[in-house]
């Protein structure tokens, strides 16, 4: 069942070119700070004006800047799609007559769109380490806590940031999947759960509401960044690894809850 | 705990000559009933025909019985299984069309195919069915069975709508099935795919399927219907043979003669019909009667010295039909 949804999901004309766009983006940025320069860095972990000195930066500063948007709207078009778009097209009453019970497709939804997730993390970190090699220096890397270390330990912690990355995501995935069963329309899922991610965003920015901070879904999400210090600290991964987990077991619960006693009419 | 009644069903189960059991079934969405009260009894090995204009229920009535809508309120028994979870069990002896075929348009009507035998396999394994994994060549055999083994590249999204109808039988009937449930299926289709699908239909009747299948046209489905069930404005209205339906319903007796007035004095005499219910335009009577009667005015007619042109009988369309069941079952909205 699961192949079948992946099949489904990666055949489709759209996911591909949607992959393509973001494979590409390490590519753009690479060819920018090539014959621009890096920069001056502005505050937080910015890793564009260290991308110059080594290959492994370009792979953070992709993921860095595709996470506060277009990955979370990647996976909101994905994850919104899975219910909503099998209502829209009509298909959700021939799989339920099929007969799948409503809770395999649902957990399945989610596996596809976790497995989506993963891809676009860890596909943006590859695409990034083939343009940081072929334009910048592959040498000895400098850690943001000042040490250096080898190329390929360099790009062993720029992949687990990679993965990292995706557990941010699982958040969006959840919600994208809870709110697709409350909707036929699935360009409504995606705007839905793409506004959590936005409103948790501007709401991580205003202090009056600080009380709240820990439980938004993307208060931890720069932690990633911690795999480049010595010693890893895990303080903020695992925080968000709690948070993202909490977010997701919420809305897979919401989304049962809905989906399983939900008048299919579509 | 169980009352009396509900151990005699349980032990009668098995024998039930029913493949589909509604009791009182009833759904209401936004405070209106779209289904109301609709007791169904569907006879194993008929082809069912369920008739009605659109919006009377027919579809939520259908969704109910496979498991897509949950009822307010009544019961529903699936080839002999009333539990919910065992319903869906059921489901994998049932092939349905529900309201228009729905694929993925950016997948070819194979791949489609394909994609709903490989969720049916995995769902029917998890049920611990025995079922038989189909290969391109099974698929390939589905298609060409509704004459679509040519189209079988190309997108569905490229299909025209009779394509696309077939296309929906041909995944209903991937495995052999006890029961088809067909909503509407002859929508879309021209005159020559209207008398395949009816020709496909007895044919699976033939091999000792149970047919139940909805329209709003009673021409396209009632010569092959064996049993009738009408629905309108939520409620069953009619259920029986088609024998049954027909009779009720009558004929529209047309005849042409000159002497026009003298038939009808003849038709009152007989009492057949009260008078104002016949409608002369000059050398052409029309009057409701049912078949037998029918046979004898024509006897009549004769000896009564008619010249008689020309006989006929047109059928009441489905609409007259409703209209005139609306007003039998005694409840107007």
């Amino acid at each position: 069942m699961l192949a079948s949804e992946l099949s489904l999901l990666f055949r489709r004309r759209r996911t591909r070119v949607l992959l393509v766009l973001l494979f590409l983006a390490p590519w753009l940025m690479g060819y920018i700070i090539f014959q621009f320069g890096g920069g001056q860095g502005g505050q937080g972990p910015n890793f564009v004006n260290l991308v110059t000195h080594n290959a492994v930066f370009l792979v953070l500063a992709s993921v860095s800047s595709l996470l506060p948007l277009l990955f979370p709207l990647s996976v909101s078009l994905i994850a919104a799609d899975a219910i909503a778009g099998e209502a829209s097209l009509g298909t959700l009453r021939y799989l339920l007559v099929v007969p799948v019970s409503r809770i395999k497709l649902l957990s399945n939804k989610l596996l596809a769109a976790l497995v989506f997730v993963l891809v676009i993390s860890v596909g943006v970190a590859v695409s990034g380490l083939v343009a940081g090699v072929i334009m910048f220096p592959a040498g000895r890397v400098l850690l943001l806590s000042g040490q250096t270390t080898s190329f390929a330990h360099g790009v062993l912690l720029a992949f687990f940031a990679s993965v990292l990355v995706a557990t941010s995501l699982v958040s969006v995935a959840g919600i994208g999947l809870a709110i697709s069963t409350f909707t036929d329309v699935p360009v409504g899922a995606t705007l839905g759960a793409l506004g959590v991610v936005i409103l948790s965003e501007i709401l991580s920015n205003i202090t009056q509401v600080r009380g709240i901070w820990p439980l938004l879904p993307t208060n931890y999400w720069l932690s990633f960044a911690d795999v480049f210090r010595n010693p890893i600290s895990y303080g903020g991964i695992g925080k968000d690894l709690v948070n993202q987990g909490i977010w997701l077991v919420f809305a897979f619960s919401l989304a049962a809850a809905r989906f399983l006693s939900k008048d299919v009419t579509s | 705990m169980q009352t009396d009644e509900e151990v005699k069903d349980s032990n009668t189960k098995a024998v039930t000559p029913f493949v589909i059991e509604t009791d009182d079934l009833t759904k209401g969405f936004g405070g209106r009933n779209v289904v109301e009260d609709v007791s169904l009894r569907v006879p194993a090995g008929s082809i069912f025909g369920f008739l009605g204009p659109n919006g009377s229920g027919k579809t939520t009535t259908i969704r109910m019985i496979l498991g897509l809508v949950f009822p307010d309120r009544g019961e529903i028994s699936l080839l002999g299984a009333r539990d919910q979870k065992l319903r869906r069990q059921q489901l994998s002896r049932v092939g349905a069309v529900v309201e228009g075929p729905g694929f993925y348009p950016y997948l070819s009507g194979l791949e489609n195919l394909r994609r709903f035998s490989q969720v049916a396999y995995s769902a029917q394994k998890q049920l611990n069915l025995s079922i038989k994994r189909l290969t391109a060549s099974d698929l390939c055999s589905a298609l060409e069975r509704v004459g679509l083994l040519e189209a079988r590249a190309k997108k569905f999204r490229a299909y025209s709508l009779g394509m696309k109808q077939r296309l929906a039988i041909a995944a209903a009937l991937l495995w052999p099935r006890e029961l088809l449930v067909l909503d509407e299926p002859t929508n879309g289709l021209d005159p020559q795919g209207i008398v395949e699908v009816r020709e496909l239909l007895t044919g699976l009747k033939e091999q000792g399927m149970t047919i139940f299948v909805s329209s709003h046209i009673l021409s396209e489905v009632e010569m092959i219907c064996s049993d009738i069930a009408v629905m309108g404005d939520g409620r069953l209205l009619f259920q029986g043979s088609t024998q049954a339906f027909r009779g009720s319903l009558g004929e529209q007796f047309v005849l042409e003669t000159p002497d026009a007035g003298l038939a009808e004095s003849i038709l009152e005499r007989l009492g057949l019909a009260e008078p104002g219910s016949i409608k002369i335009e000059k050398d052409r009577l029309s009057a409701s009667l049912t078949i037998e009667e029918i046979e004898r005015v024509v006897a009549a007619l004769v000896n009564g010295g008619v010249r008689v042109r020309a006989v006929g009988k047109t059928s009441h369309s489905l609409e007259e039909a409703f209209v005139s069941l609306t007003g039998r079952s005694g409840h107007a909205r």
